[in-house]
């Protein structure tokens, strides 16, 4: 049954003190050539609010990096990065904005605001609709691209205290499926009131058309698609943990008129602590080579922070045999806080050392060359959702 | 004398007679002076024999040179080498920057007592009215040692002034009200009791705060959401009194203190606060008595400190969560120091005692409460050497020894247990002046000093913030070097000059930073080193007895040194490579009464806005002025207006720019990013004196 959302347009009042954005310059990016790039984006120095962070490009085939490769101010002081289509959405959590990149030359396409307090997390697109989850106010905003008005979802009825604290979004087909981790705000320590919750909204009729209880309490990464040749493709999964309890897992959910949780891939419990980020390599088998059988496996990559939270390290779970590598990818010095996959397999790795006295990490990339020293981005990669690659 | 807590009055200070003093009759500056507060109208500047009598590059601030709603902080601002950032508005937090250095790292005391720094390191300067005090001294490098293991940021000391007035007066009280709901009420009484002289203030300020402010809705590349909105929540109630006497001689001082203050927290324009609030009740109470010991004189000094803050944030607008608690600091301590005559030179000592014990408790009961407890001593000592008539050397040295632990947790919460720690820190100093003339002194001074981390940066809060056991105390060299002519005869048509110029150096170790992890954790770690230097130039004098100059410059340079590469060499955000203050007042005789009218203007280079300097924060300058008339019988009238060109906008630049034509975006004026500074600002007062 499709529940009602309460919903609230507001706007910002407009001013006309600077002009438009008019037409880029060049970023020092070369917009022809059609090749494979990791964009990260990292958070200002110590999550400094009203500092910037910085965008940075690294060019695979060259291992060169191109620190700064964004308009100034484009990057806040805690960014999430999505690509999405041709644009890449920077989502700055702090500063209340979403700044959309365009992804081949990284002129800016716009910047929107969602609002004082909103703390926004992610980001989904329909048409000229930006669906924006948020942590701060009753859950999801909509806005419309070269438009100041901000229509607020209300799903928060769940929720005693208004604030259901989304954090996460993902688009599949026309539906929006929205991660809710229903914290109890009236206390310091935010415990999880109980299991997470997926809406699914049909942005249409702006209503919810299913509310999907997850098996686990507080969702607490971004949700990601299983890609294309994946087991269950076109699932998603999303991460979660009881910070109380350490309980949780990588948890899938089906799509569609079923739209149900589906269990875990991957416990905590396995995985030694929480997944603060999934990424997936799921290339097509093609079949035999020489007549030999070549398989690549399909696997799920997994950010996981140390359990005392002084470094972190991603793991690689198998689709196959459902069975974690014993070992981390990354070597035992690194502290690897995201990660990417990119069109050739290469695994694009942000570093970033736990310690402040070790520097300032950088990116590094996991076969086919691996690098020997983070390459630095200009800023520590300490986002754990700020790297893409394409 | 009314400086309170001197033990420079036993063993810093030794100001020497020239040899050729002149025979002008103004003030001289002899051997064995103690050096006091002088107002020497047509003798040289104000605090003249002080600037050339006292080793330490100290700047001394009036209330009667400010306006009548100005915080001490305010008033630092005007001082070289001081830096203060608000949060925005009458009554609002207040920290202040010594010479490039964090806030934490300038230790503030009252009337000699050292505030306590287990909580917290900063001091919120706005909170203090500087008209509840007589006077402000801002110790910018050297730092006696009597006044506490201060950082590399020297030290503040609020001093009560004793007795009546500079001219005479028993009585001042002053009311005003003025722009976004400001206003005061405050009467002091002071006199002299045949012998025993006493000071007793209350008073009462209010602000609204509701100022407007330019909201760039947090899309600096998008101007077309950008408007102008009312600050909210930004008020505040203050009520202060505070009363102490003191002999004349002045062997026996003792007074107490308290102020409540309840503030509204308007949060940053990104996150605004429409609820949250802050409530402070301040209690000081202190005494000290000079006691002769054959031909040393031991002076005893006890007190104690209470802070009871209530902070509630029912809607979680703040932080994580909703919040509802209450932070208690009591501290108490006593020390004994003794000043002995060996010939021409003098011998201090001393030993202190003092304990602190913080309380953070949750009434939600969501947390357990925290304990945390700091005790220790200190062995201080300094030996002022006179070389020569004209040159004093004084070597010092401070050792503290502080053992700081947290309350065993018990129950569910029960985590690994955390041990005590111990402190020791050493703090040797050197200082030297020499009397060239009786109008000019040159000074250097040195010293290594330190800052102790807080209870919550070594042991965490048991939430989100971890403890870092082996956290090490900020600490590092401070150094200055420089001279102050301030004749006491007038130079043609100036008179009242003073002229000071120093070099500066610092270097601040293992800066303690709050760093968050991965998961929301966060914890305190050392990050590495922040240095600068620079100069200060202070120059003041009045023409034709008619038109006053005033002028204080900060030339600084700052640097991280960092193996993050990001950060490493780059200058400290928010650090103004020149900060120029400037001010000119006019003072007539209209039909037999007083006029004064004046201007100033404060002048701030560009600087870094992050401390990777990704951005910048263009320069600015905010002016001022103000008038006052006496009308009859004491009474006085004067109107101040602030941020006079109504500036709210600053213009960040974009480098790169999102288009050729798009180069700079407007920001609201901040100190403190997301913390807007109100525009144009008036304020009327009518003041009597009796």
């Amino acid at each position: 049954m499709n529940k009602i959302i309460a919903l609230t347009l507001f706007a910002a009042a407009c001013g006309d003190n600077i002009d438009p954005p008019g037409p880029p310059v060049d970023s020092g990016i070369d917009a022809a050539a059609a090749k494979i790039r990791a964009i990260v984006v990292t958070p200002s120095n110590n999550f400094t609010p009203g500092q910037p962070g910085i965008l940075s490009v690294l060019d695979l085939e060259t291992k060169t990096v191109t620190m700064g490769a964004g308009p100034a101010m484009a990057v806040g002081s805690d960014p999430v990065l999505r690509k999405i289509g041709a644009e890449l959405f920077i989502i700055n959590r702090a500063e209340n904005n979403i700044t959309i990149l365009d992804a081949v030359d990284l002129h800016l396409v716009e910047q929107i605001g969602t609002g004082a307090g909103t703390n926004p997390q992610d980001v989904a697109v329909i048409g000229n609709k930006l669906y924006v989850p948020t942590f701060g106010n009753k859950g999801m905003v909509e806005l419309t691209r070269g438009s100041t008005t901000a229509l607020e979802y209300d799903l928060g009825t769940g929720d005693p205290d208004g604030k259901p604290n989304c954090h996460s979004i993902y688009r599949v087909n026309s539906d929006l499926y929205v991660s809710c981790e229903l914290l109890d705000d009236t206390n310091v320590n935010l415990p999880p009131r109980g299991m997470g919750k997926v809406y699914v909204v049909d942005p249409a009729t702006r209503m919810i058309r299913k509310t999907i209880t997850l098996a686990n309490a507080n969702p607490f990464g971004l949700m990601e698609q299983l890609p294309e040749h994946a087991p269950n493709a076109g699932d998603l999964v999303i991460a979660s943990v009881n910070f109380a309890t350490g309980a949780g897992c990588v948890e899938r959910i089906t799509i569609g008129s079923n739209a149900a949780s589906a269990g875990c891939l991957v416990t905590n419990a396995q995985l030694g602590n929480f997944a603060s980020r999934v990424e997936f390599y799921a290339p097509e088998f093609t079949g035999p080579v020489n007549g030999a059988a070549i398989v690549i496996p399909q696997v799920m990559y997994a950010v996981v922070p140390k359990p005392t939270f002084d470094g972190s390290d991603l793991r690689r779970w198998s689709f196959s045999d459902t069975t974690l590598d014993p070992a981390p990818v990354n070597g035992s010095t690194q502290s690897i806080v995201d990660v990417a996959v990119c069109p050739d397999g290469a695994i694009v790795m942000s570093d970033a050392p736990s310690s402040p006295t070790a520097g300032a990490g950088g990116l590094r990339v996991y076969a086919p060359n691996d690098t020997s020293a983070p390459l630095a981005v200009g800023l520590k990669p300490s986002s754990s959702h700020g790297l893409v690659c394409y | 004398m009314n400086r309170q807590s001197e033990f420079s009055y036993a063993c810093i200070v030794l100001a020497v007679a020239s040899a050729n003093a002149s025979a002008d009759p103004a003030p001289t500056v002899d051997a064995e002076t103690i050096v006091i507060i002088d107002r020497a109208p047509d003798a040289g500047a104000r605090d003249r024999i002080r600037a050339l009598g006292e080793a330490p590059f100290v700047t001394v601030l009036h209330p009667d040179d400010h306006p009548a709603t100005a915080s001490v902080a305010d008033a630092l601002a005007t001082s070289a080498g001081a830096l203060t950032r608000s949060l925005g508005g009458f009554g609002a937090y207040q920290s202040v920057s010594v010479r490039g250095t964090s806030p934490g790292n300038t230790s503030v005391l009252i009337d000699g007592v050292p505030l306590a720094r287990i909580a917290a390191v900063t001091t919120d300067l706005g909170r203090f009215a500087l008209d509840s005090f007589g006077e402000v001294e801002l110790y910018r490098g050297a730092v006696p040692i009597e006044l506490g293991g201060a950082g590399v940021g020297g030290a503040i000391n609020l001093v009560t002034r004793l007795g009546r007035g500079e001219h005479g007066e028993r009585v001042r009280a002053s009311l005003g009200a003025g722009s976004f709901g400001a206003r005061h009420l405050r009467a002091h009484y002071g006199d002299d009791h045949g012998g025993v002289l006493s000071s007793t203030t209350i008073a009462y300020a209010h602000a609204d705060g509701d100022y407007t402010y330019f909201d760039d809705n947090g899309t600096l590349l998008n101007g077309s959401d950008d408007t102008y909105r009312v600050r909210g929540n930004n008020g505040f109630d203050q009520i202060d009194g505070a009363t102490r006497f003191g002999t004349e001689d002045p062997s026996v001082v003792g007074g107490a203190r308290v102020a409540w203050k309840r503030q509204g927290l308007p949060g940053s324009t990104t996150r605004p606060a429409a609820d949250a609030t802050l409530s402070t009740l301040d209690v000081i109470g202190d005494g000290r008595i000079d006691l002769p010991a054959g031909p040393a004189v031991a002076r005893q000094l006890a007190f104690v400190l209470v802070e009871a803050q209530r902070l509630r944030d029912p809607m979680a607008e703040l932080g994580l969560g909703a919040a509802d608690r209450t932070y208690l600091t009591l501290s108490g301590g006593a020390s004994s120091t003794w000043a002995l005559p060996l010939g021409a030179h003098r011998l201090g000592a001393g030993l202190e005692l003092r304990g602190d014990r913080f309380r953070d408790r949750d009434l939600g009961g969501t947390q357990p409460t925290q304990i945390g407890t700091r005790v220790g001593g200190a062995l201080l000592a300094g030996l002022d050497l006179v070389l020569a008539p004209q040159l004093v050397i004084t070597p010092a040295f401070r050792l503290d020894a502080l053992r700081s632990r947290p309350t065993p947790m018990t129950g569910a919460m029960t985590i690994d247990p955390v041990a005590p720690r111990w402190d020791i820190v050493p703090s040797p100093r050197l200082s030297a002046r020499s009397l060239v003339t009786s109008d000019l002194a040159i000074k250097a001074s040195a010293g290594w000093y330190a800052r102790l981390p807080t209870l919550l940066e070594v042991f965490g809060n048991r939430g989100y913030i971890v403890g870092t056991p082996d956290l090490e105390p900020e600490r590092g060299p401070s150094a200055d070097v420089g001279a102050v002519w301030a004749p006491a005869a007038a130079q043609g048509p100036v008179d009242r000059i003073l002229v000071s110029a120093n070099l500066f150096a610092n270097r601040a170790h293992d800066t303690i930073a709050i760093i968050t992890y991965a998961g929301f954790v966060a914890r305190a770690e050392n990050i590495g080193t922040t240095q600068g230097h620079g100069a200060e130039v202070v120059a003041s004098g009045r023409i034709a007895k008619t038109v006053s100059l005033t002028a204080s410059y900060t030339r600084l340079v700052t640097e991280q040194i960092s193996n993050d590469a990001s950060v490493n060499g780059k200058a400290v955000p928010r650090r103004p490579g020149h900060v120029l203050y400037a001010r000119t007042d006019v003072v007539r005789s209209l039909g037999g009464r007083v006029a004064a009218l004046w201007f100033d203007g404060t002048w701030q280079a560009e600087s870094a806005l992050d401390a990777a300097n990704l951005a910048r924060v263009p320069g600015r300058i905010l002016l001022g002025t103000g008038a006052r008339v006496e009308i009859a019988g004491g009474v006085g009238l004067a109107v101040t207006v602030a941020n006079l060109t109504d500036d709210r906008v600053t213009y960040l630049p974009l480098d790169p720019p999102p288009s050729p034509a798009f180069t700079e975006t407007p920001t609201p004026l901040t100190d403190v990013a997301g913390f807007p500074l109100p525009g144009r600002s008036f304020y009327l007062s009518i003041d009597w004196t009796h």
